[in-house]
């Protein structure tokens, strides 16, 4: 073979193989957006028996008794009484509607149970981000091998209304509207061997170039940042982080920047990254089960499986915004999340499995996820470890910001059933700093800044 | 006489216990603050770590060090069982914050020492061998009694405002400028354990770093009035201005307590004694330090973030007075021709010019920093009778590196730290004549302490995680090793011994996010001449024992 066809065929492999982004769905099947599946691809008609209704726009008016500028919010379902609770005794009745974690918690402890409420299809978003994921239906491509996303083609909405891959329904979780720019008062508390700790308590601004209405694309590889500023607990405050998320995570990895208190510099923090325990979680959530899942897919095959009724976490308003009956001192009870602040209701999710990739390792080599259909709202996990026993169960949680209207995800837990403890992240029923922000300014982004601007 | 003294160390010790058990348990009681003023828009947070230590000396003293008449003190403050600290360490904190980036911050420590309480400075016993002389009659310290300085620092009970400033962050049309105005320390640069682009720029607090372990690095860089702002003049690119208003000395171990590294050292004895001939011994009292002036310090720096980089890459330039001193002599004595006294003095209007990038590789967080030092004050020959030390140009690089390594069959999680440094001096620019170094006004080579033109060390911490196997402690066995690999360095505090260095290691546990509690074994190693001086610090007898509880509310 001559030098020169060599190099070309070298160079169509790898490219041909790593990186040509690979097509959405065609024109023809997109059309079924707005039909029979609505604009961000859910079944748009109502199930079988009813218990899930069809989509009608979701809900797009503010609550009454929303005051502007406070962080309360009010819930629109609070009048709303359980239809019927799933517990120990009748648990078999619904099994077929059960993540295996959520059977576990009730095989475990005699006095957890699910709250089942109506189902609300709340999920709704600004026209703009109805566009974009139109255009990303057809649009939004892949690119090493269908594992990432291709930026390049997709943005400001949900990547793959129709998904094909496990790859491309991840994606659609991770790229899931969310404000552009929100600022968060939030506390963690880890339950261990039945007490529960303040493990953080920090103020975030959390920002998605990605839904920024003011850009038309990426005009960097940065889909999400975060600045935390550490409140507490105590022997923490001072500390902070900047976190910025890019979108080829198998090139770039998640850049994390620490404030070091007392020295008043930053410092590139090493990778933290997939089955890493995450930083100040008793152990009890790897980084890639931060939010269910965060991160790269890279070290699993990801199958979509297909949609199933299941009970999932949603319209979470009592969970989050109930200062009165949901703060964390009612909330985080010895072995589990108060049942009172949990709502459930029966949804359709979207599943895919995750194994492990040969010659690839992970402490958590095999995992379900279970992703809210209407929007990728929220997420539920079964984490199974090397032997095959359930290891973790994650879910989050969220509410709709009707008014935008756009959904508000944040806290979520984790239990860890090797250890018999969980860990409740980003809680939030009583924050003082909650709601929508303006974007900082880009120079506000700067490593250097958050040295600057350091006061411990 | 043995059971008296036996008497008082278990009496200090319990009441240490007792207490420590009293203020912890108050610790549990209090509620972690944000306070409410009531005031919109404004934070303020006041929060409290409570500290207790204590130690046990294990080591049996070194027959050359501790009758060496210049270490005898220290190595005699405690014997072999004796509690060697048994001190409690408040640290108080208040930030008022308005609108998330104005405000003042306060902080403030406090301590007090039940093993000093009451104590006297220890002399060897018997007579020293040059002048046959009883030791007691030699010592740092006038009728061997602890003065001041060194009473207040390490028994107490005091304290010392730390931070008192006010911040705030400007506009400036498309720049944002982050400013501070007042007392606090500011650090520089990517070094993590050696000294690179912010030698000097805080005073450090040597006796706390060696003697309370576990000391925050927010205690440990002391608060010295000054004007900071760092303006981000583009999205990549900030600029950093530094200008002092005063100006501080380091803090070094004081001669006569447990990790003094010369009884005559620093701020605390009187007397500086030399042996002569039998019967004779010669007393060079210690006169007032000769301080660098208050003014005329300042730094820049440019650091450009580029994304093709993926890293940060500084430049920085510093003029700045030197924190660590020269120990130089008076007038000689025109009969003796014995230094009329010694005293320390501080180089003024230093120069650096430095380079870093920092950036992860393969996961891992690397930086490499190297600085040249224009007119750095060198390691110069003690009680040199000159108005200044020897002074020269010093280059410095290091590398460094920071890993977090995931769960594996033996820990859940470890953090690693390694740094390798290494040091040149190139130019000598004044005094060459007491350059303490190989080839110039020192002889006897470096195990005598003779500075080499390169000289390196090399750092590492290590700690692997277990969480959780008790409920409620994550639990770990941190690591840390420091080591001269080559040579002497030639910088006035001589930071590289070759061969000598410092270890610990041991067991912490973080209980429910409040309380730690640390025990750890902590020595050190230094070449032992046959005299007892030692090529580093003289500490090679000083292996201990700690106990460290916190509480943090």
């Amino acid at each position: 073979m001559k030098a020169k066809q060599f190099l070309t065929v070298t160079a169509l492999t790898v490219f041909g193989t790593l990186s040509i982004a690979h097509a959405a769905v065609s024109p023809e099947e997109a059309k079924q957006l707005g039909s029979t599946l609505t604009w961000f691809g859910a079944e748009a008609g109502a199930s079988a028996d009813g218990s899930i209704p069809a989509y009608t726009g979701g809900l797009t008016t503010p609550p009454p008794g929303l005051k502007k500028g406070s962080s309360d919010y009010p819930d629109p379902y609070a009048d709303e009484k359980p239809l019927y609770t799933v517990t120990p005794a009748n648990m078999a009745q619904y099994a077929d509607k059960l993540t295996e974690g959520q059977k576990t918690l009730l095989k475990k402890y005699a006095d957890y149970r699910l709250d089942i409420y109506p189902t609300h299809r709340t999920f709704a978003a600004p026209k703009s981000v109805q566009d974009y994921t139109l255009k990303n239906a057809t649009h939004c491509g892949t690119t090493d091998g269908g594992i990432s996303a291709d930026f390049k083609t997709c943005f400001g909405g949900i990547p793959y209304p129709i998904p094909k891959t496990g790859y491309e329904a991840i994606w659609n979780y991770l790229m899931r509207p969310q404000p552009a720019a929100r600022r968060v008062r939030t506390t963690a508390y880890v339950s261990n061997g039945g007490r529960a700790t303040l493990a953080g308590d920090s103020t975030t601004q959390m920002e998605l170039p990605y839904y920024d209405p003011n850009k038309t694309q990426l005009d960097s590889t940065i889909y999400f940042r975060a600045k935390l500023n550490t409140m507490g607990p105590p022997r923490s405050a001072g500390e902070q982080l900047l976190q910025k998320i890019h979108v080829n995570p198998m090139v770039e990895p998640q850049q994390v920047w620490q404030y070091l208190p007392g020295q008043r510099r930053v410092r590139q923090a090493p990778e933290l990254s997939f089955d890493t325990p995450s930083p100040q979680s008793g152990g009890l959530i790897n980084m890639d089960q931060n939010e269910v899942f965060q991160g790269s897919p890279e070290r699993y095959d990801m199958k979509l499986v297909g949609r199933k009724e299941m009970f999932i976490p949603a319209n979470n308003y009592k969970f989050m915004k109930d200062a009165q009956h949901c703060a964390a001192a009612n909330l985080v009870h010895d072995k589990f999340l108060n049942p009172e602040c949990v709502r459930w209701e029966l949804r359709r999710v979207v599943i895919v499995d995750a194994t492990l990739k040969a010659g690839k390792r992970h402490s958590v080599p095999h995992r379900v996820f279970y992703l809210a259909e209407d929007g990728y709202t929220n997420a539920m996990s079964d984490d199974y470890d090397a032997s095959g026993a359930l290891y973790r169960a994650v879910y989050n949680f969220f509410f709709m910001f009707s008014e935008v209207p756009i959904p508000v995800a944040g806290p979520y837990v984790s239990y860890d059933f090797s250890k018999g403890s969980y860990v409740a992240v980003g809680t939030v029923a009583d924050s003082p700093d909650f709601g929508l922000v303006e974007p900082l300014q880009e120079r506000d982004w700067s490593s250097d800044a958050l040295a600057g601007s350091g006061i411990r | 006489m043995m059971n008296k003294v036996m008497f008082r160390a278990g009496q200090s010790a319990w009441q240490g216990m007792l207490s420590a058990t009293l203020l912890l348990a108050y610790a549990g009681t209090t509620q972690a603050l944000p306070l409410d003023l009531g005031v919109p828009d404004t934070e303020v947070r006041f929060d409290n770590d409570v500290r207790y230590n204590t130690g046990i000396r294990v080591q049996s003293r070194n027959d050359r060090v501790s009758h060496n008449v210049g270490f005898d003190e220290s190595d005699y403050s405690f014997g072999p069982g004796d509690l060697v600290t048994n001190r409690f360490d408040l640290l108080s904190q208040l930030d008022v914050v308005y609108k998330h980036d104005t405000g003042v911050r306060l902080s403030g420590s406090a301590w007090y020492d039940f093993a000093y309480a009451g104590k006297d400075v220890e002399t060897a016993p018997g007579n020293e061998p040059v002048t046959g002389l009883p030791y007691s009659s030699l010592g740092a310290y006038p009728n061997n009694k602890f003065t001041s300085p060194t009473s207040r620092y390490y028994k107490g009970p005091s304290g010392e405002l730390l931070d008192a400033f006010a911040f705030t962050k400007l506009q400036l049309g498309p720049v944002p400028v982050n400013v501070k105005v007042g007392q606090f320390a500011t650090y520089w640069g990517e070094a993590l354990f050696s000294d690179g682009v912010a030698y000097a720029q805080s005073p450090t607090d040597g006796r706390k770093a060696l003697s309370v372990p576990g000391t925050q690095a927010k205690e440990l860089f002391l608060p010295v009035s000054q004007v900071t702002a760092q303006a981000q003049i583009a999205d990549d690119l900030s600029l950093g201005l530094q200008y002092m208003l005063d100006w501080k000395p380091g803090r070094a171990p004081e001669g006569g307590t447990y990790l003094g590294v010369g009884d005559f050292l620093f701020q605390g004895p009187t007397r500086l004694t030399i042996p002569l001939a039998t019967g004779f011994a010669a007393f060079v009292p210690r006169a007032d330090s000769v301080d660098a002036d208050n003014h005329g310090s300042y730094g820049v720096n440019l650091r450009w973030s580029p994304a093709w980089l993926g890293g940060t890459m500084g430049v920085y330039y510093r003029q700045f007075d030197d924190v660590n001193p020269w120990v130089l002599g008076g007038a000689p004595d025109p009969t003796t021709m014995l230094p009329s006294n010694y005293h320390l003095t501080y180089a003024e209007n230093e120069r650096l010019y430095g380079f870093s990038v920092a950036r992860n590789l393969s996961g891992v967080s690397v930086a490499f920093e190297t600085t040249y030092r224009r007119n750095a004050a060198l390691n110069t020959v003690g009680l040199a009778p000159l108005a200044e030390g020897a002074r020269g140009d010093l280059y410095n690089a290091l590398i460094n590196a920071i890993a977090y390594s995931s769960s594996n069959a033996i820990w859940d999680s470890a953090v690693t730290s390694v740094e390798l440094a290494a040091t040149h001096y190139a130019k000598i620019r004044s005094n060459e004549s007491v350059f303490n170094a190989e080839g110039e006004a020192c002889t006897g080579g470096e195990n005598v302490g003779c500075s080499t033109k390169n000289a390196a060390a090399f750092f590492l911490s290590f700690s692997p995680t277990w969480y959780q196997p008790i409920a409620g402690a994550d639990i770990s066995l941190p690591v840390v090793f420091t080591v001269g690999l080559a040579g002497n360095s030639a910088d006035v505090a001589t930071s590289m011994h070759k061969g000598s260095g410092t270890y610990s290691f041991g067991v912490a546990a973080d209980v429910l996010y409040k309380y730690n509690v640390n025990i750890a074994y902590n020595g050190y190693f230094s070449h032992v001449n046959d005299d007892g001086t030692t090529n580093g610090a003289p500490l090679v007898d000083r292996g201990w024992l700690s106990l460290t509880l916190k509480a943090s509310f």
